[in-house]
């Protein structure tokens, strides 16, 4: 079993506040990375701590609650979760979702953290190709592709957002990426 | 087109990570994310105690012993 899921199954079995408190430190440590990514690709960058910090709070919670066995169910439910806390900020704020990180924005921000010289010239086409599919896709299709490709969630997860089949997701993003290389080539 | 899918797939993962990376090296974890999960760890664990403190029955006064009576002189 993995150490995440260790962390989170010990966690529920433990009663004592010292152990909990001990337990969650080592857990949020290894969390926060992703769950930061995730928003960020969620909600406008200025409003990326506060939702960050409501999701922590609402995954801590709950957390001697989540009855999941896997490392995937486990992500589902903290992405599910951040997921609602985005939902919540666009709503107090009467403000529809929008590309929040728009694909013009992706090749700054990799190059921001490595100087150019760390990016093989291969590695800056595949880069360049990638955003400009983004580009290339319709709003629907850009989150679709975002969410599975980019941050790395599973048809079924986007499935479960989505309140659709499992099957329509899948077929969706194939049919999203093709024409996102039709209009590209 | 499957294979052309699996490359562009494969480019779109690949910008995931580095904005993974990018992401990470531009903010690292703060130490006031981790002090709010556990606030919250705290707050939950408090509720709980409550909440098993409020579960517990509040003894019964038929169960309760009563004063043994004086024994009588004999």
């Amino acid at each position: 079993m993995d150490d995440l899921l260790k962390l989170v199954r010990t966690y529920r079995l433990t009663a004592a506040l010292d152990q909990r408190l001990s337990l969650a430190d080592a857990l949020f440590r290894m969390i926060v990375p992703e769950l930061r990514f995730f928003v960020l690709g969620n909600v406008p960058h200025q409003a990326a701590d506060d939702v960050l910090q409501e999701t922590l709070k609402a995954i801590a919670t709950s957390l001697s609650k989540f009855e999941g066995g896997t490392q995937s169910a486990f992500w589902a439910w903290c992405y599910r979760i951040a997921s609602n806390k985005a939902s919540d900020y666009f709503r107090k704020q009467g403000a529809d979702r929008l590309q929040v990180m728009p694909p013009d924005d992706l090749l700054q921000l990799v190059e921001s953290a490595q100087p150019s010289s760390g990016i093989s010239a291969q590695d800056r086409l595949d880069l360049e190709y990638a955003v400009g599919l983004l580009r290339k896709a319709k709003p629907d299709c850009f989150e679709f592709l975002w969410k599975h490709y980019v941050v790395g969630l599973a048809y079924g997860e986007i499935a479960t957002e989505h309140n659709l089949q499992y099957d329509n997701v899948r077929m969706k993003i194939t049919r999203c990426l093709s024409e996102a290389q039709s209009l590209i080539s | 087109m499957a294979d052309q899918n699996t490359e562009a797939a494969a480019k779109l993962e690949k910008l995931g990570a580095r904005l993974r990376q990018a992401v990470a090296a531009q903010h690292p974890t703060q130490e006031r994310d981790i002090q709010t999960a556990l606030g919250a760890v705290r707050e939950q664990w408090e509720q709980e105690q409550e909440a098993q403190r409020q579960k517990k029955p509040a003894p019964s006064k038929t169960q309760e012993r009563e004063p043994e009576p004086p024994e009588a002189d004999r």
